[in-house]
């Protein structure tokens, strides 16, 4: 067997020209402490030429240390060693990794930070509910959960004593885990079960206070038993972890009020069914928490939101280990008076644009708002609940003159809800309640009434859709080869009044690399950057900060972007994501082909087609395939995959022009690469796909990415003449 | 069990016993005011409980003379007023009081007359013009569920050819049926039949519309209801009488539809002479437009030597079910065997065979309560409780659905689990069903809200039918349904209960939201009227702005009805049995009465007194002597098939069945979707997934209520399976237990033998099949181990043990 892995791995060197597009899959731990050292093991693909490892939050440093030696199996899995030091009071909460090799950046990859000191999972005694292992209080555990597998610990507590559980599954798990938590008191008897909650959705928590002296058995199993661990689609069994945090530390359900004023102090109220209601002075930030009120991914799963504000409750000296969530807004707080539960004594809001803070505190409750304004006035009116973790499932409801419109959800899978309304008389009343019909202290809202407005963000939009991998499509991050270029395509994301015309910016590049950026005609959406780096532009990554600059001097325009962190069962739906407000971008070993575009005419009629010439230039004596795709083409081009055979250097595409494109400069970019794309989009799955199909070898090389240069294609308007 | 002997009862077989009873049907008599007579039956009840029609042989007389007169058949009035007819026959007599009313101008009803006979001929059928494209150019709505439409196109749609008023005879009404032209149905009248004249006079009269009326049958009654007859040829008349929504009550029995369930034990023809053929149970159904009824016919030899003594009783159960055999003259089987009985009760029980040591323990017991303890114990088992929970998440169509949200797996395993924690929990079943029913929050938060899987209230509505009452009321969306009381006002008023249900996305996407809207009204197909939420066969409820599906759970769930209570025995009940008091269990109509209606009912009380705690009826079912009895029939339960006079063999389903292979062969692949750490089939939450076994030996699919989902009949491929396919093949050499066993019998064959037998069919192998098993360890080509495993897999393959018996 031994002669038989030097085998493959001297197939597999002598097709592996280049190991590019890194894959972190798993770090072992997934978690540290605050203040101390944890060695790690990083597990991912293609990581031969490994150089740093970067990281997107301060306050966390990677220092690489040895390989691990390859076991049998694909020979793309690697395993390296890695410590990682934790500055002392690092705030709690998730940080994010890359691993830059010399020929690619990796997706991110979470890594908790929490002030508890870390204990391993002993499989041999989790494994059964008599050998659980102990866990003291004051501590977190990980482990891995794997099919129909169920980890066993034990708690010693004395009667009375309050223990809180708060499992990090989804949250940290590099594959798709849905942990449900159970407790056993110490006569045996199921005490407590935790599955979905309210704040972690997916992750459950859990707080009790002890009924009796003695140790608790707590069990963690997956709710489907990990049916999906085996299929190579979703990822490797033994990267599915969880993080058990247990202590005896404050665990609330919610806190009131759900929001405040940018930068404004406020005394917050915590409420958890194991403790009594405790306060806490809190600053919100200065910028708003929701730009959006929407994802802005493609895949806009709901609980991909942006996080809002969140908010590590402390109860006498003792920080929880996880957060709540609050929203930091503009506009000015206005509490919900005592009683308001009908039309006929409606809280008047005193001014628009304004937050309301809201609870509907019992069953069948509704409260009750009016506004004033005039015929004609038109209000954008939100309810924030679920987005802020509270239970509220809101209907909206306004009234005004003789017209009546409710809104129960956004969207689907969006259960907040929203209101566009258009004042048929000088006042507006306005009815909050639940579509269940329930209330309670978790049963928080904020309201916001303001008058419309442009709200966007800018956003990257992947630059191949070619392969079946989400996670892993070109775009998310850049690396950018020396010598070469690379596009990274940023799309605007907005809603409301339609933004501002913009020229985009980008900050912080990699020492030799440069940016064009696209001109694009107003009100577009994407706005494509060509990074450009110098052929001795040392190997290094960064954070940039695109943001887009309004042309009439408004406030600049963020960027956010939203990173599937665990794709699964169906059709690599994204089940966990992490925003960020920066992107990476790495220099790369140069490239052995470049590419370049030409029009056989510069300009083309609205309506009609344009020719393009693309230009492949490889080293001396390379000869492979090299694929070209088209990410941003004017309206109506379909323009799918174009391959330049190896033994070509040339090829002329046309593409058509929709007559409804708009006039003016189009700015034109292929994206190429120099791996057969066809074999991805027909069923393999190079980066979990172990075994040769049907007895061929698979592709064993990551992904390379260039561009060509931008070229502007001028579309002119359709005329009498050009018609004929 | 000293109770259970304190309640012990018998019965002498010998002869029934009970005194001879005469009865005048109808009991009540009226003549008029649209006909001037009514027929009467007299019925003689002997002292060995045959029932025999005796009209024509009564001496009848008259408290008022001159009122009416008796001819044998029939009353005739002959003055209007009240008397009392009584009969004499045999030394019995019988009264019943006669009230001749003024006639009236002849005034043929459309509604109550014209419509009936058009159902009665077919004509209205499925087959015939009450297709949905009617028949040659004529169409009726199916079974007439719309007199207002079948009057229109009757008289309307073609002026004066359909109904001819101005020459009756000429209408093609009259001409069709009697095939005078040619008519694609063939004769069903002839101008000498009562009806052709109904016909014929109502076109006369001016072919009267009052479809509008409010004057319809409102109920309607058969008299005699229950018939004991010898299997010699016997005759008896009923006389179906309809009571109308004015107070008056009239004979229908010309008007009425008159089948049969078992040709060859009863026949009937149309006039409701019914005439008895074999040994055996008839069902006669009485059918008119929205109204059903029935007459329970047993045919009984007559006995010439006395039946042997009735068993001694365990229970109330054996009392019912002794009581009924003793009416058929069945006499029950004996009791059956320790090894056996350990055998059908593990397997009925928990779904596993006992283990060879757990057959030995008990036979070994020489307890007088062994049995009672064993199935105390065998209650308190997990197994219990996951092999309910299957059959319930069979029911409730637990399944995931290939391609869709992967979340749709959570949520059935959810669901899978919450059932298993209700039943652990010992939640009484109605607070289970009434939970379901009025059940709101998110398919994961609130497990028992998948029940609300299905989108369509009508859907909704037909799916809880089935499985809490029994009922299928499928056919009632579309026409009053043919063979039960429903008609579409019930099928959509009950409906109404749930129009109101909600059920939106939410931001897991492998969950859903359900909820009570605040409005949604059920709008009636014929009518477009919003329909009031109505219990079915009850009363219509205040919802008000109350949660409908509240409302009716609370009456669903309520001890005054007694609905559920028996739908819940007869399921149990079937389990253990095979065939249900009621079979199917979920296809309760008027038409497929219970084959023993007092024990139904005994179980539904038994069930509700325990607070509707289904181990307590389990435990009596499993207690009752009927349980016990040996599957070994004698001459006279040879045929039984319904009565429980015997056990019933039976194949167990498919889970189950794998699980004993497995069990019994040390295998256990792994199988897909168990909502818990575990191995065995009957674990498998989800219905979404299989196995090409399972599959094969009729697993649930989950796609509807239905219990037909579940098949447990063999099959030819499956006994193909069995002999030449892979599944005890492999378990026999994966599972490795003939080398454990002869490991731990240090080579003694014969003891591995004796284990194997033990184990599979849970007695130690008889003097015959020592012997040849000893020939094929000396004989076998392949060696002693090659002779055990073909010695396993023969038993394995062997019907007694593929049957639990």
């Amino acid at each position: 067997m031994r002669r038989f892995l030097i085998l493959w791995l001297a197939m597999a060197a002598s097709v592996s020209v280049r190991a590019a597009s890194p894959i972190l899959l798993a770090i072992e731990p997934p978690c540290g402490q605050a203040g101390t050292t944890q060695d790690v093991v990083l597990r991912g693909m293609y990581l031969e030429d490994i150089e740093a490892v970067h990281v997107h939050e301060p306050g966390v440093k990677v220092t690489l240390q040895d390989w691990i030696p390859a076991q049998e199996g694909d020979v793309r899995l690697r395993e390296k060693r890695a410590r990682i030091e934790i500055e002392p009071g690092h705030p709690p909460g998730n940080v994010h990794l890359r691993i830059r090799t010399r020929t690619g950046i990796s997706p991110p990859r979470s890594f908790h930070v929490n002030r508890l000191p870390i204990v391993n999972e002993i499989e041999s005694e989790t494994a059964a509910k008599a050998s659980a292992q102990l866990v003291k209080m004051e501590h977190t555990v990980w482990g891995h959960l794997r099919r129909y597998e169920t980890d066993w610990y034990r708690i010693p507590l004395k009667k009375s004593q309050r223990c809180s559980l708060e499992v990090l599954g989804l949250r940290i798990s590099p594959t798709y885990l849905d942990v449900v938590l159970q407790i056993f008191t110490p006569d045996g008897k199921l005490f407590r079960e935790a599955d979905t909650s309210t704040l972690y959705y997916h992750d459950p928590v859990c707080s009790f206070q002890a009924p009796m002296d003695g140790e608790y058995r707590v069990s963690l199993r997956d709710t489907r038993n990990n049916f999906d661990q085996d299929d190579p689609r979703y990822g490797f069994g033994k990267d599915c972890m969880y993080v058990l945090h247990v202590g005896n530390y404050p665990q609330p359900e919610t806190v009131w009020p759900l929001g405040g004023a940018l930068g404004e102090t406020k005394s917050l109220v915590f409420t958890g069914a194991e403790s009594s209601p405790f306060r806490q002075e809190f600053t919100f930030g200065n910028r708003e928490s929701f730009v959006r009120s929407e994802p802005v991914g493609a895949d806009k799963f709901p609980w991909a939101f942006q996080n809002p504000e969140a908010v590590y409750p402390v109860e006498n000296g003792v920080t929880g280990t996880g957060p709540v969530f609050v929203m930091a807004s503009s506009l000015p707080a206005v509490v919900e008076e005592a009683k308001h539960d009908a039309p006929s004594i409606a809280q008047a809001l005193p001014q628009v644009p304004c937050a309301v803070d809201g609870l509907i505190g019992r069953s069948g409750e509704v409260d009750w708002y009016s506004i004033q304004g005039k015929k004609g006035d038109v209000f954008q009116v939100q309810v924030y609940a679920r987005r802020l973790r509270s239970k509220l499932d809101s209907i909206l409801k306004a009234v005004s003159g003789g017209s009546t419109a409710e809104n129960d959800d956004l969207r689907r899978y969006t259960v907040d809800s929203s209101l566009s309304i258009k004042l048929e008389t000088d006042t507006c009343l306005l009815s909050v309640s639940d579509v269940r019909g329930e209330g309670g202290a978790d049963y928080a809202y904020r309201l916001v009434v303001e008058r419309p407005r442009s709200r966007g963000v800018l956003t990257t939009e992947a630059v191949e859709k070619q392969t079946l991998l989400p996670r892993f499509r070109a775009g998310i991050q850049a690396a950018v080869p020396c010598g070469g270029r690379t596009l990274l395509l940023l799309r605007t994301s907005e809603e409301g009044d339609p933004l501002p015309a913009f020229h985009a910016e980008i900050s912080g590049l990699p020492k030799g690399v440069g940016a064009e950026v696209a001109q694009v005609a107003p009100r577009q959406t994407y706005h494509p950057v060509v990074l450009s780096a110098a052929e001795d532009a040392p190997l290094d990554a960064t954070f940039v900060t695109p943001r887009g600059v309004p042309l009439n001097g408004g406030l600049p325009i963020e960027f956010q972007q939203e990173v599937g962190m665990v794709h699964g069962h169906p059709a690599q739906t994204t089940w966990h994501s992490a925003y960020f407000r920066q992107v990476a971008v790495a220099t790369v070993e140069k490239l052995p082909f470049r590419v370049t575009m030409s029009l056989a005419e510069p300009q083309t009629v609205q309506g009609g087609k344009a020719k393009v010439m693309l230009h492949v230039r490889r080293d001396a004596g390379a000869a492979f395939p090299v694929m070209l795709m088209f990410p941003c083409q004017p309206p109506g081009g379909d323009l799918g995959l174009v391959e330049v055979p190896a033994d070509q250097s040339n090829i002329e595409v046309s593409f058509e022009i929709s007559p409804n494109a708009p006039s003016g400069l189009w700015p034109l970019v292929a994206v190429a690469t120099d791996t057969d794309l066809a074999h991805l989009r027909d069923g393999g799955w190079p980066y979990y796909d172990l075994k040769p199909k049907d007895g061929k070898k698979m592709e064993t090389r990551g992904l390379n990415w260039t561009c060509t240069p931008i070229t502007y294609l001028e579309i002119t308007p359709k005329t009498a003449d050009s018609a004929k | 069990m000293k109770t259970f002997f304190s309640l012990c009862l018998l019965v002498c077989f010998a002869r029934i016993g009970a005194a001879a009873t005469l009865a005048i049907y109808p009991p009540e008599i009226r003549i008029g005011p649209k006909t001037d007579h009514q027929a009467v039956v007299v019925s003689f009840k002997d002292e060995d409980g045959f029932t025999q029609d005796v009209s024509a042989a009564v001496k009848a007389s008259f408290a008022v003379p001159g009122i009416a007169e008796w001819n044998g058949q029939q009353l005739r009035a002959t003055a209007t007023g009240d008397t009392t007819l009584t009969v004499e026959y045999r030394g019995q007599k019988a009264s019943a009081p006669v009230k001749a009313l003024t006639m009236e101008p002849e005034r043929i009803s459309y509604l109550t007359e014209v419509g009936p006979v058009l159902m009665r001929y077919g004509c209205n059928g499925g087959g015939c013009h009450g297709a949905s494209r009617g028949k040659e150019g004529f169409r009726l709505s199916l079974f007439g569920y719309d007199p207002e439409v079948d009057y229109f196109r009757l008289t309307r749609e073609f002026v004066n050819r359909r109904v001819n008023l101005a020459a009756p005879e000429e209408s093609l009404l009259l001409l069709k049926a009697s095939n005078d032209l040619p008519h694609g149905g063939g004769k069903k009248l002839v101008p000498s039949d009562p009806n052709y004249d109904l016909l014929r006079r109502w076109i006369a009269a001016g072919a009267e519309d009052d479809t509008s009326s409010s004057v319809h049958m409102a109920s309607v009654s058969v008299f005699p209801s229950v018939l004991t007859l010898d299997a010699k040829g016997q005759t008896h008349a009923v006389r179906v009488i309809a009571s109308m929504s004015d107070g008056t009550r009239r004979d229908v029995t010309h008007l009425s539809i008159l089948e049969t369930s078992d040709k060859s034990v009863a026949s009937v023809n149309a006039d409701g002479l019914i005439t008895s053929h074999r040994r055996g149970e008839a069902f006669v159904s009485v059918r008119l437009p929205a109204l059903i009824t029935g007459v329970r016919v047993d045919v009984v030899p007559r006995l010439e030597s006395p039946l042997p003594a009735s068993p001694v009783t365990f229970n109330f159960i054996d009392k019912h079910v002794l009581e009924r055999l003793r009416q058929l003259r069945i006499v029950p089987a004996e009791l059956a065997d320790d090894r056996t009985f350990v055998r059908r009760v593990y397997i009925d029980t928990i779904g596993l065979l006992p283990t060879a040591e757990e057959v030995t323990a008990f036979i070994s017991d020489t307890s007088p309560q062994k049995r009672v303890h064993l199935i105390d114990t065998l209650l308190q088992r997990d197994e219990f409780i996951e092999l309910w929970t299957m059959k319930w998440m069979e029911r409730l169509q637990a399944r995931s659905i290939v391609n869709a949200s992967a979340g749709i797996q959570k949520a059935t395993l959810k669901y899978s689990a919450w059932m298993n924690r209700q039943l652990t929990d010992r939640v009484p079943m109605n607070q289970i069903f009434r939970n379901m029913i009025g059940s709101t929050g998110t398919w994961i938060e609130q497990p028992e809200t998948n029940f609300y899987r299905e989108k369509d209230p009508k859907v909704l509505m037909e799916n809880m039918s089935q499985l809490f009452l029994g009922a299928r009321l499928q056919c009632a969306q579309c026409h009053n349904h043919p063979f039960d009381r429903w008609t579409q006002n019930d099928y959509y008023g009950m409906a109404a209960f749930f129009s109101r249900v909600g059920k939106k996305s939410v931001e897991d996407m492998q969950d859903m939201m359900v909820f009570e809207n605040r409005t949604g009204e059920m709008l009636h197909p014929v009518t477009q009227a919003e329909m009031v939420p109505k219990f079915l066969g009850g009363a219509t409820p205040k919802t008000g702005a109350m949660d409908r599906r509240k409302v009716l759970a609370d009456w669903l769930t309520s001890k005054d009805n007694t609905l559920v209570a028996k739908n819940l025995s007869n399921i149990y009940w079937q389990h253990f049995f095979g065939v249900g008091i009621i079979d199917p269990v979920d296809d309760v109509r008027v038409s497929n009465p219970p084959s023993n209606p007092a024990l139904l009912d005994a179980l539904a009380k038994r069930l509700t007194e325990a607070n509707f705690d289904f181990r307590t009826l389990i435990r009596d079912i499993l207690n009752s002597r009927t349980y016990q009895q040996a599957s070994l029939p004698n001459d006279t339960n040879r045929n039984d098939q319904r009565n429980f006079s015997r056990c019933y063999p039976r194949r167990p389903q498919a889970e189950i069945l794998l699980d004993c292979i497995n069990e019994v062969t040390g295998y256990h692949p792994a199988l897909s979707r168990l909502e818990l750490p575990g191995n065995r089939a009957v674990q498998i939450a989800d219905g979404g997934t299989t196995t090409p076994f399972l599959t094969l030996f009729g697993r649930s699919r989950r796609e509807t209520p239905c219990t037909c989902e579940t098949k447990s009949a063999p099959t030819l491929p499956q006994a193909l399976h069995l002999i030449n396919g892979d599944t005890i093949t492999s378990s026999i050499r994966n599972g490795g237990q003939i080398p454990k066993w002869l490991k731990r019998f240090e080579g003694d064959l014969e003891k591995v033998i004796d284990h194997a037998v033990l184990s599979t069919l849970g007695r130690n192998p008889t003097d015959a099949e020592k012997t040849a098993f000893a020939q094929v360890l000396q004989t076998h080509p392949g060696g002693k181990d090659a002779a055990l495993e073909d010695i396993f897999w023969t038993l394995l393959n062997s019907s007694e043990f593929l049957f639990n018996h």
